[in-house]
């Protein structure tokens, strides 16, 4: 199927195709299933999602390329991949991404651009509501940047470091 | 009584979020005018917009400018402000700002200084509740030099709970199982508190395994009266930090009960208190100790509103103006179970870790006795400047059970998008078998995976938010829509 | 338009032994096309998959819009060729939506022969490139071939029709302003490095998709040079050194899926006519195994045909009482309005009149034109000669020849000497044409044909003054006949491309209805004939 969506990480693939002709009408098509599905508005952010017949309460509001969903008491953040850079295309090659595992602050820089580190090294520490956490080179190699300074604060997922991997550059 | 009765015709809120706005709402109920500061970061919150006057104040960090407390009373000055109010945290407890208050002319909305100073302070409380005979904990405190500190909790044997003095809200606190590790987790304590309170000064004391919070709310006027409007439970709690809070107690006895509220009532009219105030105790197998006085209104003070009818906030006002209570203490009668969730923008799944995002939808649920004091509003970012309560979710029901069916069906409706909450575990909670059974200590949650992580989605679950990101993505329904007609009909044939 | 009433007794025996019959045939077509798509050695498999690649009906799958039809055209072409080694013809053929426009895709298929170009894959290639070129359809290349196939160059190199009209036809379109796409998923060489060269966009996959005019063996002999594919002609050269390529993908998917982007892209032309609300027959289609008799010679009734293909199964017949041997009528096919022209027999003078006068009616009105052949010719004999039946028959091969509206052709039975020119043949341009799995193409029919031959060599033998006995003339007249029956049969004249496909019947509506929307993708020119002998 074309449409590739994310939900906790989770891999989903999945093809809208046009209904029967009746206004707003889709088939949600998942692996071999199709099943008829509908929105009808209710009011600003609230629809009622109709499934096979079956009517569910939503609330949902679309943001860049995520779609949160509101159902069952539960929200959910709905990522819909760009299908081509799903494709398979690496970051860089070669390169490392130090990521944030959590939001935060940056308590102290430990390592400076040309580095070399190996697997463990510490590189930033941060500090999460009141949590230090340190955070350590994934692999060997040198340090190409360091994209944070003390004091600033960062998103999940945020790179904060990027490294160039041992033997790439022999 | 109306206005005139005030010396004061504007409170300045000396705080943000869901707590500046429940005090805004009392102050302008009174006929009061609301006075709030705010960082720019706190600019697109409700607080700002339900103020009658709002001034902005800056720091080095959103939360300094809250610390700074020059620029707060300079701020009520600009404002027009005869009284502040400081909420919890940031200033609440901080008897050099209450002075700066006094001196500034303005009347601060909490006890006196020196009563701060003395109950505010772990050690110096602790201390002062010993020598009149209420009951404590073995502990030890940190006088100068850490080495001695060490000695002194060695002395007392583990398990032990390292805290720094001049904390709460549990930063800096560190439960000492095993004795070898007792100078690593000192260091790490007293870095915490030096960070959060500049103040690394520790104190330790005897850990009660799988003890359970208890509080007793009382407030004292200027005249010598002082009451204790019950008790609350707050033993869920995740790292230290409350999650969930409820009156009464279902661990106590009303036997047991009337014992721990006098003793509060006993601590607090020693050491002459007046306004609102909070007197925690560790309780376990049927004993209860000190644990700390909070000078101050509490985040959890709606759970005691509910059951008893009063408005604290009004009531802290009133006292701060000078006037007596205006009932005695068989006055007091709590009706029904309250129980408050704390929303909180964090991950249960991952370790309570924070959240953030922005508010794109906030769609709040109305009920027969639920009360929801919200911190947010919709188009505002949540970062991690700041603690990351989002909101209170607060029920009044005829019993516990009641009160656990309005929260949950609250849960249910209350829609939050754009940053992860921990909404579904406290659901979870909610239905837990050990948490209905009031079973609860302040361990409860710690490791629980069953309630910390996330089910997997069902099979329709699944395929309904699956449906429903598709319907509302544009590129997928762009995708379908551009499928001519006739090809749309004839469907995914092949010759 | 008013429902065909038809007359059909389905519950009666030769109802059902017609049914037996045809759908034996439809499973025998099924099976030969499962066996042209997917029998393949499994080294040829297992090269694939060693090599990363996609086998390139997954292509296909990957490229096309989920849930919209795909009308694969040519399935069985090389069927009769090669002795049966290059299943169709290592192309791939078709029309599908992708990214909701409607295109035309040109596929190698590098599990047969390396994707090798054979004498009637250029045919097939071509082919699928005129349909490009008739219907203003844009093209998607998706290119992984071994080059042409050098034992039978002299066969597909140099000639008007061969190789080299694949690249004059790419630029044709190009000048025409119809885009095309080529995706880089193989090796290009030699001539097929032009392919994507001539497309106006390209997307190469890194590591397995390589553009040049030798290839590094090529090299390695003419120049010494050691090089590898991939610095010779890989993705990353071809894009960011020589231009030949636009975008370099990771994976195949990931070239896909930027195909689907580009093609997203392009305009969607209006349509040259107006749709309305679409309809499924009142009869059901699977009752056309049941229409057709098992003896090709039999004669039936096409409205019967016509009722199980058209929206509703309704019919406005024009002249319902005059050349009653060809009926002619307008009817509704997935919304669209067509002009049926179906054989009732063979034609004669009035015939061939009303067919050559209802091609001008549809032309003025705008109405694509539906041929449903089943003819063995035109009337022969003096009266008819004498009545003018050539002269006749000239007004309708000029209508058929210059009508402007898209024509198309199904040869549902017989198609037999000039009535398959009045019918809109293959040399009339009609913009598809299909086959059934019985039908017959030649010049007469097999039986009439094999006497003809066979008189032809008997009466050599009595110039010789010789007799034959009857099995003598057996001897010499089965051969002939088999022969004859062999090339006049439907996957003969699929093998050669001289038709787009063998349908299953019950697919044609569909297989009508996605190739009448393609085919409204070009403008329909204002009507303009020659001289009508009158």
């Amino acid at each position: 199927m074309r449409h590739r969506f994310d939900i906790e990480g989770a891999d989903h693939r999945l093809w809208l195709a046009p209904g029967d002709g009746q206004p707003g009408a889709f088939r949600l098509i998942l692996g071999d299933a199709s099943h008829t599905v509908r929105l009808e508005p209710r009011g600003g952010h609230h629809h009622d999602l109709v499934v096979d017949g079956a009517s569910h309460p939503v609330v949902l509001a679309a943001v860049g390329d995520t779609v949160h969903v509101f159902i069952d008491g539960a929200a959910h953040a709905v990522r819909l991949h760009d299908p081509i850079q799903a494709g398979g295309a690496p970051e860089a090659g070669g390169h490392a991404l130090i990521r944030a595992p959590m939001p935060g602050t940056v308590l102290e820089i430990a390592v400076d651009p040309g580095a070399v580190v190996q697997p463990g090294d510490r590189l930033i520490v941060i500090e999460s509501m009141k949590l230090e956490t340190t955070i350590r080179a994934t692999a060997s190699g040198s340090v190409d940047e360091v994209r944070v300074r003390a004091g600033q604060s960062f998103d999940r997922d945020a790179v904060l470091v990027t490294l160039t991997l041992a033997g790439e550059e022999a | 009584m109306g206005a005139p009765a005030f010396p004061f015709d504007t409170v300045l809120i000396a705080n943000r979020g869901e707590i500046a706005l429940r005090i805004l709402r009392t102050v302008k109920a009174l006929g009061l005018r609301g006075a709030v500061v705010y960082h720019a970061l706190d600019a697109e919150g409700p607080a700002v917009a339900a103020a009658d006057v709002a001034v902005e104040i800056h720091g080095p960090t959103p939360v300094a400018a809250y610390l700074d407390g020059a620029q707060i009373i300079a701020a009520a000055r600009q404002a027009g402000a005869g009284a502040v109010h400081p909420g919890y945290g940031f200033l609440s407890e901080n008897a050099g700002f209450a002075r700066a208050c006094a001196d500034a002319g303005l009347t601060f909305v909490g006890p006196a200084p020196q009563t701060m100073e003395l109950m505010g302070d772990k050690v110096r409380a602790r201390r002062f509740v010993a020598e009149h005979g209420f009951p404590v904990a073995p502990s030890a405190v940190e006088d100068d030099d850490p080495q001695t500190f060490l000695d002194r909790a060695r002395a007392l044997g583990a398990p032990l709970l390292i805290k720094p003095s001049a904390g709460g809200g549990g930063k800096g606190m560190r439960i000492v199982r095993d004795m070898a590790n007792l100078a690593d987790e000192a260091a790490r304590a007293r870095s915490e508190g030096q960070r959060f309170f500049g103040d690394g000064r520790l104190y330790v004391e005897r850990y009660v395994e799988q003890p359970r919070h208890i509080e007793v709310q009382v407030l004292g006027d200027a005249h010598g009266s002082l009451v204790h409007l019950h008790e609350r439970e707050c033993s869920v709690q995740r790292r230290f930090q409350k999650v969930i809070e409820e009156s009464p107690s279902p661990a106590l006895s009303a036997e047991q009960r009337h014992s721990i509220c006098e003793v509060a009532r006993g601590i607090a009219a020693t050491a002459g208190y007046v306004n609102a105030g909070t007197i925690e105790f560790i309780w376990g197998n049927g004993d209860f100790y000190f644990l700390e006085m909070n000078t101050r209104l509490q985040v959890e003070h709606p759970v005691t509103e509910m059951v008893t009818g009063l408005d604290l906030v009004e009531l802290q006002l009133r006292i701060a103006a000078g006037e007596p209570l205006p009932f005695r203490q068989d006055e007091v009668t709590p009706r029904g179970h309250a129980i408050e969730l704390r929303l909180y923008a964090e991950a249960p799944a991952r370790d309570f870790a924070p959240t953030t995002g922005r508010v794109h939808v906030l769609a709040l649920p109305e009920a027969e006795g639920l009360r929801i004091d919200c911190g947010v509003m919709e188009g505002q970012a949540i970062t991690t400047a700041f603690d990351p309560m989002l909101a209170k979710v607060v029920a009044h029901g005829g019993d516990r059970d009641g009160a656990i069916a309005i929260l949950a069906a609250a849960l249910k409706q209350l829609a939050l998008l754009g940053c992860e909450t921990n909404a579904t575990f406290l659901g979870r909670v909610l239905a837990d078998t050990g948490f209905r059974s009031g079973a609860v200590h302040t361990g409860y949650l710690d490791g629980n995976a069953a309630l910390t992580a996330e089910p997997p989605l069902g099979t329709e679950q699944l395929r309904a938010i699956l449906a429903a990101a598709a319907l509302a993505s544009r590129t997928v329904t762009d995708a379908a829509d551009a499928v001519p007609p006739l090809h749309g009909v004839i469907g995914g044939w092949r010759n | 338009m008013r429902r065909i009433r038809s007359l059909l007794d389905t519950r009666s025996d030769e109802f059902r032994a017609n049914q037996d019959h045809n759908r034996a045939l439809a499973g025998e077509l099924r099976e030969r096309q499962h066996a042209a798509r997917h029998a393949r050695p499994v080294r040829d498999i297992e090269r694939l998959r060693r090599q990363n690649k996609l086998l390139v009906r997954e292509r296909l799958e990957q490229l096309l819009d989920p849930q919209t039809p795909f009308l694969e055209l040519s399935t069985l072409a090389a069927n009769m060729a090669y002795d049966g080694e290059v299943p169709g013809a290592a192309q791939v053929s078709g029309i599908g939506v992708v990214a909701g426009r409607e295109v035309i895709i040109h596929a190698d298929d590098a599990s047969v022969k390396g994707g090798a170009w054979y004498p009637l894959s250029v045919k097939k290639i071509i082919r699928t490139l005129d349909i490009a070129i008739e219907n203003r359809l844009p093209v998607v290349h998706l290119c992984d071939s071994a080059g042409g196939f050098l034992p039978l160059q002299a066969e597909l190199f140099a000639d008007r029709y061969y190789a080299g009209r694949i690249f004059r036809n790419q630029s044709i379109l190009s000048k025409m302003g119809v885009p095309q796409v080529a995706v880089v998923l193989g090796h290009c060489t030699a001539g097929g490095a032009y392919v994507p060269a001539l497309s106006d966009y390209s997307v190469m996959t890194r590591g397995t998709g390589a553009i040049f005019l030798g290839g590094p063996s090529l090299v390695k002999a003419a120049t010494g040079e050691d090089v590898s594919a991939e610095e010779l002609g890989g993705a990353d050269m071809h894009t960011s050194v020589s231009g030949t390529a636009d975008y370099a993908a990771a994976s195949e998917l990931e070239a896909l899926a930027m195909a689907r982007e580009i093609v997203g892209c392009f305009e969607r032309p209006a349509k040259a006519i107006e749709r309305s609300t679409p309809e499924p027959p009142a009869y059901d289609p699977d009752e056309l195994y049941g229409i057709l008799p098992r003896d090709t010679r039999v004669q039936f009734d096409m409205r019967e045909i016509i009722a199980r293909i058209v929206d509703g199964s309704r019919f406005h017949e024009y002249q319902p009482n005059y050349g009653k041997t060809l009926v002619c009528g307008f009817a509704n096919l997935h919304g669209y309005q067509i002009g049926i022209l179906a054989n009732n027999g063979v034609l004669f003078n009035d015939s061939a009149l009303k067919g050559a006068h209802f091609i001008q009616l549809c032309d003025k009105n705008r109405t694509p034109l539906v041929f449903l052949q089943n003819i063995t010719g035109f009337m022969v004999g003096r009266d008819y000669e004498r009545a003018g039946i050539t002269k006749d028959g000239a007004k309708m091969i000029m209508a058929v020849a210059g009508a402007a509206v898209p024509k198309f052709t199904v040869v549902v039975n017989g198609s037999y000497g000039a009535g398959t020119y009045g019918m809109a043949g293959r040399a009339f341009d009609p913009r598809f044409m299909f086959s059934w799995p019985q039908a017959q193409v030649s010049v007469m029919g097999a039986e009439q044909a094999a006497g003809v031959l066979t008189d032809v060599k008997l009466r050599q033998i009595a110039r010789d003054g010789r007799s034959l006995s009857a099995a003598e003339i057996a001897a010499i007249r089965d051969p002939i006949l088999t022969d004859y029956k062999r090339q006049s049969s439907a996957y003969y004249a699929t093998s050669e491309l001289w038709d787009d496909g063998i349908l299953d019947p019950v697919d044609t509506r569909n297989a009508l209805a996605v190739a009448l929307s393609a085919a409204l993708n070009a403008p329909i020119p204002p009507p303009h004939y020659g001289v009508f002998r009158m």
